[in-house]
């Protein structure tokens, strides 16, 4: 940190950045709108609702200090500019240079931003006359250049003696170069030298002087031999010939992707790899980072090869570069992100190749994709459950073909574990507790803070598509107080200030302590024993600490990775979907490690605190930039706590992905609403039965293969005959598929592809190895209790394959818990258990059910396996009966013959609705004047009885029915008005 | 510590790499590149100056043009806008939120 060049005015005493609409030169809320720079009113993404301030307090005014580049900032003392600065930039110069290749503000005082370059003349740092301390003129002693065994100390820069940093053509373009030698220059202040060394030319003297390798070096006689003072001294042919038009991509790697490179940190990336752990390695950096816009980038002089975008300004033009991709957080120069890139597609399309660029031969992987169903269109990008998008269109490349397979070191001798000092490693923290042993001010080498990066990547959205990711975090100190303490002398207090990490360095060297990653454990002890060493060597370089609360603070930044491209059929979904769907897959769910792999780490909860506060109020350790799903809202932050109760904890890979509960509920694409992260990861889980994982690995995943609603579309409810498709015999499959009424896979005819591979001609859509659940039912009526039926699916099977221990071994079945949910009406509906009668059962795998009415009922169990999620039912045909013998009916009339006193008494029996109810058997018929009839057939009363009376008179008959049970039923006048008799 | 793996390719991957390079190589290095100081004086035998790729290779190319518009060189310098300190109050630079010690998105100016 630095302070490079002094702001001029102050706080503007008018508020600004909003819309004055009453003119009373002052605020209203709801009145008042926020407007940009431009004026123009703020409104929210419907473009057309403006924005109030909503603030009751001052608004400060949004006012832009300007910059005063006529002279840099003077931090006017020795004593001042220890107190503020770590990298001047003539530490940059020493320390950052050793990646950076020169030119730009290690050459010249930089200008207004937005000057065009091409036309203002900037000030050569060879020739600047400076004054006062400021980070041109003076640095702090990293690498002891002086050689007095004491760092920290202030020092001054003298460019005659040093030299420039000029942009070294040779470090990019020179096959051989040697990053180590030229570092080995820079950090001693060597700066002239250093090319010379880099490029194997001699050896540095001084900063401006060295010796030249005469094998290198050549005298040329400027073609007039034999007069010397026309020699000069040029580059050997042998040197001549490794300088490459293209940088070779060894010259990139040093930077970019050798080991503790800044995208091995950032992302794992590694170059030099065998071809399965990455399959570009062939074609060279350039080859994917070459321009697609056919620039010529060679820049001779006279050949009109400098772009007329070029203004020398920062714009979104790109100069003499290579393209480069759309990273977040990379900041080299943001504007040129996505530039004139090829990026994947631009190689890997269909034929013809119509551009201007090379494209290698690239597969098309269309129809792969199609295969695997990548391409079907059954995600959504909003939260309405509206399928608009494909896999394809929600995850970039790298999200499935970046793994870091075959990246991972050998195993460490004797340990089992992998050795951190190998390739295949990177992430997974930078400590900025203490300077690592080459003297950088943060230590992002040391074994403790790396991981193996095969397999073990996380995802996050940019823009509406996951990326690959590596989420690296960043451990540092910074002052808790946010108001009163200026604790790294930048002239401003509160925003809790970092430490400065060159007091860092020095507080610990005063102390004897390191890093606290460098041993491999940190306790709260040790946090303890740094912050009281940084209290009181703070004040020592005219820091005051009164007040300040230094706490360790934790920045986790999601790195976008693309590179260490594996072979297509180790790709996530090369496998089918349940490569990545399901428990713990480990591509969007699964646990993931912040800390360093073999870091010991425990803190005491005081010692940490949250990096910011996101969304206004979440306390978050990740990078503000951690974006959900744009659907859940613009530039909606998760809020992402890396802190465990006393060490950095492991995270599930979906908390980068979705907050705890979800600003915006989803209506999912096949299932109900869902409003927290846990219950849309089970969603997630839960999408892939084996049959469609088993239709999707062999290649036939595109939906619409099997599910085509006649034109193109998707209809699940129906399985069409494949289009296209070819069986074995190469005759184009079709077959007719019969749904299972109950929702199991159906069956398909002869012709099919089974019966192509062999298969008996009819087949269940599905393979026995599969099958995870198997369904089973049995319906028994109750014996004593009417209307009541036990339904029993208890034999119900669930269960999963596993991998052997022995890899030799044939897998294993593992028996998994069922879930079971039934319809026993017969009305389509699960899950309603009350309402549809059923009043008992285990809880589990049996239910009792009373119904309203006798009668057959189709009953449906639907049983789920727990661990695969898939499902299969079936049905029964549950009988609901009377058990209690129901009494015999009878509804009787009679006929009277008043003249011969005669009465005939007819009864209709209705027949028996259940055939195990008892019968009639037998009736007596008490006439009402002390006679009675037995009728031996109680049916023969349907076909009438005769009885005659003696006398005139009023008659009560009772008939008495006995039915097969044995049970007598008696009907009398009460019960049926036809068993009266009058007869005059 | 830094540590450089140079690992080779596998042989398909020579073979692939032999045939491009055909291409990246430059064509135009015939002429003796003669060595020339800060100044541009091209160096004597015996000469100990340290080469300036500025002049020497300036000779041919425009350095100037490359090292005005090239990401790798500028680093953000032609982007720096300074403390700030009073861009939305006291707390944030323009370039960076929450960080008024940061004065350029690019590395130079960056903490």
């Amino acid at each position: 940190m630095a302070r490079l060049y002094p702001n001029v005015g102050a706080t503007p005493a008018s508020p600004g950045f909003y819309e004055d609409t009453n003119s009373n030169s002052a605020y209203d809320a709801g009145v008042d709108y926020l407007v940009n720079d431009a004026g123009n009113r703020l409104s929210l993404t419907d473009g057309t609702t403006n924005l109030y301030i909503k603030s009751t307090g001052t608004i400060r005014a949004q006012n832009v200090n300007p910059v005063d580049f006529s002279a840099p900032y003077d931090y006017g003392s020795e004593a001042s500019f220890k107190a503020g600065v770590d990298l001047s930039m003539a530490g940059m110069m020493r320390d950052c240079a050793e990646c950076h290749v020169g030119g730009g503000a290690m050459e010249y005082l930089p200008k207004v931003p937005g000057t065009n370059l091409a036309t203002t003349p900037r000030t050569e740092l060879r020739d600047a006359t400076f004054s006062g301390y400021n980070v041109w003129n003076n640095f702090i002693d990293q690498y002891d250049e002086n050689e007095d065994g004491v760092t920290g100390e202030v020092l001054s820069q003298d460019y005659s003696q040093t030299g420039v940093l000029e942009m070294d053509c040779l470090m990019c373009h020179m096959e051989g170069f040697s990053w180590e030698a030229r570092t080995e220059a820079i950090r001693k202040g060597k700066f002239d030298a250093s090319r010379v060394t880099g490029a194997g030319l001699g050896t540095a003297t001084s900063g401006t002087v060295v010796a030249y390798d005469p094998t290198a070096v050549v005298v040329d006689d400027n073609g007039t031999a034999g007069n010397p003072a026309d020699d000069r001294l040029v580059l050997s042919g042998f040197v001549s010939s490794r300088i490459m038009g293209a940088p070779p991509s060894e010259n990139c790697s040093t930077c970019h992707m050798d080991m503790h490179a800044v995208d091995w940190k950032k992302r794992g990336d590694y170059w030099g790899v065998p071809y399965e752990a990455d399959v570009h390695g062939a074609i060279g950096c350039m080859g994917c980072h070459e321009r697609n816009d056919g620039q010529n980038m060679t820049a001779i002089l006279g050949e009109g090869t400098v772009p007329g975008t070029w203004t020398g300004a920062a714009n979104t033009a790109l100069g003499h570069d290579p393209a480069k991709g759309v990273a977040p957080y990379s900041s080299l120069w943001n504007n040129n992100d996505g530039t004139a890139t090829k990026n994947c597609a631009g190689c890997h399309k269909p034929a013809p190749a119509t551009e201007t660029y090379d494209r290698y031969g690239a597969v098309d992987p269309t129809a792969k994709h199609e295969a695997l169903g990548l391409t079907s269109v059954i995600l959504q990008s909003g939260v309405a459950g509206v399928k608009d998008k494909s896999h394809l269109d929600i995850i970039e490349c790298s999200g499935c073909h970046v793994r870091k397979l075959g990246h991972g070191p050998a195993p460490a001798a004797g340990s089992g574990n992998h050795s951190l000092y190998e390739w295949g490693t990177g992430g997974a923290m930078v400590d900025g507790t203490g300077a690592d042993e080459e003297g950088r001010l943060t230590d992002h080498e040391n074994l403790y803070v790396e991981r193996t990066m095969e397999d073990n990547l996380a995802l996050a959205w940019q823009g509406g598509k996951l990326i690959k990711a590596n989420a690296l975090t960043t451990m540092f100190w910074r002052d808790k107080t946010d108001t009163g303490v200026d604790i790294n002398a930048d002239g401003q207090a509160g925003g809790m200030d970092a430490v400065n990490p060159s007091h860092i360095r020095d507080a610990n060297k005063t102390v004897g302590l390191h890093a606290l990653t460098e041993d491999g454990t940190i306790t709260a002890a040790e946090i303890e024993a740094q912050r009281q060493a940084m209290m009181s060597y703070l004040p020592t370089v005219g820091i005051n600490v009164t007040g300040a609360t230094l706490k360790l603070n934790f920045m986790g930044v999601m790195f976008k990775v693309n590179h260490n491209v594996n072979p297509a059929s180790s790709a996530w979904g090369a496998g089918g979907c349940t490569d990545c769907h399901g428990a713990d897959k480990g591509f969007y769910n699964g646990p993931y490690e912040l800390k360093g792999r073999d870091l010991n780490f425990t803190y005491a909860a005081s010692d940490v605190v949250p990096l910011t506060m996101v969304n206004g109020t979440q306390p978050s350790d990740f990078h503000p930039t951690l974006y959900a799903k744009p659907s859940q809202g613009d530039n909606r932050s998760i809020a992402l706590v890396a802190r465990g109760a006393s060490s950095l904890r492991n995270i599930d890979l979906s908390e980068a992905l979705w907050e705890t509960t979800l600003r915006v509920p989803i209506q999912t694409t096949q299932g109900g609403v869902v409003t927290t992260r846990t219950q849309y990861v089970d969603y997630l889980n839960n999408r892939v039965d084996a049959v469609h994982n088993r239709h999707v690995s062999t290649g036939f995943g595109k939906c619409t293969n099997c599910h085509d609603n006649g034109s193109g579309g998707i209809d699940y409810n129906l399985v069409s005959a494949a289009t296209g498709l070819l069986d074995k015999n190469g005759v184009q499959v079709a077959f007719t598929y019969t749904p299972d009424p109950l929702g199991n896979p159906g069956t398909c005819s002869a012709n099919t592809c089974h019966g192509s591979y062999g298969f008996s001609t009819t087949n269940k859509a599905e393979l026995a190895s599969e099958v995870s659940v198997t369904a089973q039912l049995s319906a028994l009526s109750s014996a004593n209790t009417d209307l009541t039926v036990t339904l029993d699916a208890s034999r119900s099977t669930c269960t999963h394959m596993e991998p052997a221990a022995i890899e030799s071994e044939p897998d294993v079945t593992v028996t998994d818990p069922c879930t079971f949910s039934w319809d026993v009406n017969n009305d389509g509906t699960f899950g309603d258990d009350a309402a549809q009668g059923i009043v008992g059962g285990n809880g589990t795998g049996t239910v009792v059910v009373e119904y309203a009415t006798e009668g057959d009922y189709p009953a449906v169990a639907r049983v789920t396996n727990s661990v695969t999620g898939e499902t299969r039912a079936e049905a029964v045909t549950a009988k609901a009966i009377i058990v209690e013998n129901p009494s015999v009916q009878a509804d009787f009339t009679k006929t009277v013959n008043a003249a011969t006193k005669t009465v005939t008494l007819t009864a209709a029996i209705p027949p028996i609705a259940i055939p195990e109810n008892p019968t009639p058997v037998k009736a007596y018929i008490y006439w009402g004047d002390r006679k009675r009839t037995a009728v031996n057939d109680a049916m023969a009363l349907t076909a009438g009885v005769e009885h005659t009376y003696t006398k005139s008179g009023n008659y009560s008959i009772r008939v008495e029915i006995v039915d097969s049970a044995h049970i007598s039923t008696s009907f009398t006048p009460a019960e049926d008005a036809d068993l009266s008799v009058t007869l005059p | 510590m830094k540590k450089c793996y140079k690992n080779a390719l596998v042989t398909s991957a020579i073979a692939a790499a032999a045939l491009m390079m055909a291409s990246q190589a430059f064509a135009a290095h015939t002429d003796p590149i003669v060595l020339k100081d800060a100044d541009g004086a091209a160096l004597a035998p015996g000469s100990t100056a340290a080469y300036s790729a500025k002049q020497t290779c300036g000779t041919c190319h425009d350095y100037n043009a490359i090292e005005r518009h090239s990401y790798h060189a500028q680093l953000g310098a032609n982007q720096h806008f300074g403390f700030n300190p009073y861009k939305n109050g006291t707390w944030n630079a323009e370039a960076a939120n929450g960080k008024p010690w940061v004065s350029s998105p690019g590395h130079v100016g960056k903490w």
